[in-house]
């Protein structure tokens, strides 16, 4: 809300309750037999109410400072009740003051001293102050409530955003179609294959249509999924594709980000080795480093240089991978004197539960 | 009529080669598995027809296109897995091409196709519709490819320094290193970014951010030094270009 419709709003409120405290005086002393004109009591009031319009802002600033829930709830209502009190008293000063001046007697008799009036009077206006508080609180709650449900459905929509994700990262249409394919040529060669890499497409699109599928998985559960996938480039490249697999087998059962590998592998495939006509080899190694889990997949194929595409792919597993782990993963690329492309990924080690 | 496959694929490629072996009139030329392996079979085989893989890592179908010269092309028919973009460049440009996985219905009718177009003789047709495809599918607008006698070379667009017109080809200035683009000065203009490139005469144009020093030599020409030492001289046609560029 911006600040003039705020100031109006506060106007507004102050001038309905001074009404209404007006309207109730008007009727009461009707009752008594004593009547007086509605301008005398309203006069009374308003003023009242503006002082408590004037110092709205700053019990806002007030309420904010110290607010009614939290840790400190009950220390803030100690000092809510002190600052209550110098209000209150402070708006009985103005009001007297203000009378004083525009009638040229002050409301109450002074003679009685201020104590009397006090006793008398602050009870309202501590009310005043409390509900000022009180409204404020309220409100802030409920906004407060809002925004935690908006939240909560912002993160349930980016949760099912990164499912689909990884269901389209795992179904990449030109893998998908490429598969298909060459089942498509393997069955007028040999029937046996093509079922083969069928079967391993099938497992494949299973994984990645199965709606549960975890966050984390154990990096076992990983590498299984992985050789599906690299049983079908296998068979696709021939002889020119080699994959080394380097797992230290204390890491196997270490909790890894659900299908963190097979991009990896899979854009080290596309750019390192089927980008030049000589076979080429992939290395894939995890092994436990103290209190780090370290994933590498290497390549021999152009490094990095020359493909600067190949970033994009990367950019989705760092979101990833910082979005799971904070500051506490690596994604590094590097190139090796030898040649191609290394990719490390360095997350803590954690044993899966399962 | 003689044919050449190109895929990155081997299984792909015995897919095509065993549905080529049951026409009677066609002839294998031979296989290439990559793009520059593709640019100098097309050259050295002579081929009438290609059956061309878009989505080859390293170097796209397109990019072949590109290398080659659509004034060079044979024939084309473009196989492609998956790839909405480049489908809809072939749509608009009367393109030949056939999906993955080959349907033979579809192969027969595309082979057909060609068949005509390779019988009425009319290279010029060819070229203009692949020179259209390049324009509407750019294959990659980060990288220029020059191809020389026995090589394909990538520039990148980043790297380059200055070009200037050398007879029918464009010399590049790129990192040191020189290439010759079979390409006319306009055409590259085209490819280049405006917030990037300055063309200063009709024979040349500069990287904006590579030029050091430039001089007001008289009558509204001036000479720029570039970086690397070099001067060229502006003529009066692009004055306002540079002027525009100094305020």
């Amino acid at each position: 809300m911006s600040l003039p419709r705020k100031a109006l709003l506060i106007f507004v409120c102050w001038t309905l309750v001074g009404l209404y405290f007006s309207v109730h005086s008007l009727a009461l002393y009707s009752y008594l037999g004593r009547p007086l004109p509605f301008a005398y009591f309203a006069r009374i009031h308003l003023t009242c109410a503006y002082t408590w319009a004037l110092f709205t802002p700053f019990l806002l600033i007030l309420s904010k400072r110290w607010p009614l829930s939290g840790r400190h709830r009950w220390p803030h209502v100690a000092l809510h009740m002190a600052a209550a009190l110098i209000f209150s008293s402070l708006s009985l000063f103005i009001v007297e003051i203000v009378h004083l001046f525009v009638n040229g007697e002050p409301l109450h008799d002074w003679s009685r001293g201020w104590s009397a009036l006090m006793y008398e009077e602050l009870h309202g206006d501590i009310l005043r102050y409390w509900a000022v508080i009180v409204i404020d609180h309220t409100l802030g709650y409920y906004r407060r409530m809002r925004d935690r449900e908006l939240t909560a459905s912002q993160l349930r929509a980016e949760l099912a955003e990164s499912k689909l994700e990884v269901l389209k990262r795992q179904l990449h249409p030109h893998f998908l179609f490429n598969t298909l394919n060459s089942i498509s040529v393997l069955m007028f060669e040999d029937v046996k294959v093509a079922n083969r890499m069928l079967l391993r497409l099938s497992e494949i699109l299973r994984h990645g249509l199965t709606d549960d599928s975890p966050h984390e998985v154990s990096l076992e559960r990983e590498l299984r999924f992985l050789e599906r996938y690299l049983e079908i480039e296998r068979m696709r490249f021939g002889d020119r594709l080699t994959i080394d697999m380097n797992v230290d087998p204390t890491s196997l059962g270490a909790r890894v980000p659900n299908l963190i590998l097979q991009p990896l592998v899979e854009n080290a495939i596309r750019y390192g080795v089927a980008a030049v006509d000589r076979p080429s080899r992939v290395a894939i190694r995890a092994e436990k480093q103290g209190e780090e889990l370290k994933l590498e997949v290497r390549d021999d194929g152009p490094g990095l240089a020359r493909n600067a595409k190949r970033g994009i792919g990367l950019s989705n597993t760092e979101a990833r991978l910082r979005q799971m782990y904070g500051t506490e993963q690596k994604l590094e690329l590097t190139s090796p004197a030898a040649g191609g492309l290394l990719v490390s990924i360095s997350i803590p080690f954690r044993m899966a539960t399962a | 009529m003689r044919v050449l496959i190109v895929d990155d694929e081997p299984i792909a490629r015995r897919g095509l080669r065993r549905l080529l072996d049951r026409e009677t009139d066609i002839e294998i030329a031979g296989e290439a598995g990559s793009g520059p392996a593709a640019v100098d079979a097309i050259r050295v085989l002579d081929p009438d027809l290609v059956f061309l893989d878009i989505q080859m890592p390293g170097m796209s179908g397109l990019e072949v296109v590109e290398a080659v010269g659509p004034e060079a092309m044979p024939a084309v028919v473009f196989v492609t897995a998956f790839d909405r973009y480049a489908l809809d460049a072939f749509d608009h440009n009367a393109a030949d091409y056939v999906l993955k996985p080959v349907d033979p219905d579809r192969f027969e009718r595309a082979l057909g196709r060609a068949r005509q177009r390779i019988a009425s003789g009319d290279r010029r047709d060819l070229e203009k519709r692949l020179l259209r495809l390049l324009e509407s599918a750019r294959p990659r607008a980060d990288r220029l490819i020059v191809r020389s006698a026995n090589r394909v070379q990538f520039v990148e667009i980043h790297d380059i320094d200055w070009v200037h017109a050398e007879d029918n080809y464009v010399r590049i200035h790129a990192a040191g290193s020189t290439y010759l683009l079979r390409e006319t000065v306009t055409g590259l203009e085209q490819r280049l970014d405006a917030a990037q490139f300055l063309r200063i005469r009709r024979s040349t144009i500069v990287r904006i951010d590579r030029i050091k020093e430039v001089r007001s030599l008289l009558n509204g020409t001036y000479e720029l030094v570039l970086k690397d030492g070099t001067k060229v001289v502006s003529s009066r046609r692009y004055r306002e270009k540079i002027e525009r560029l100094l305020n």
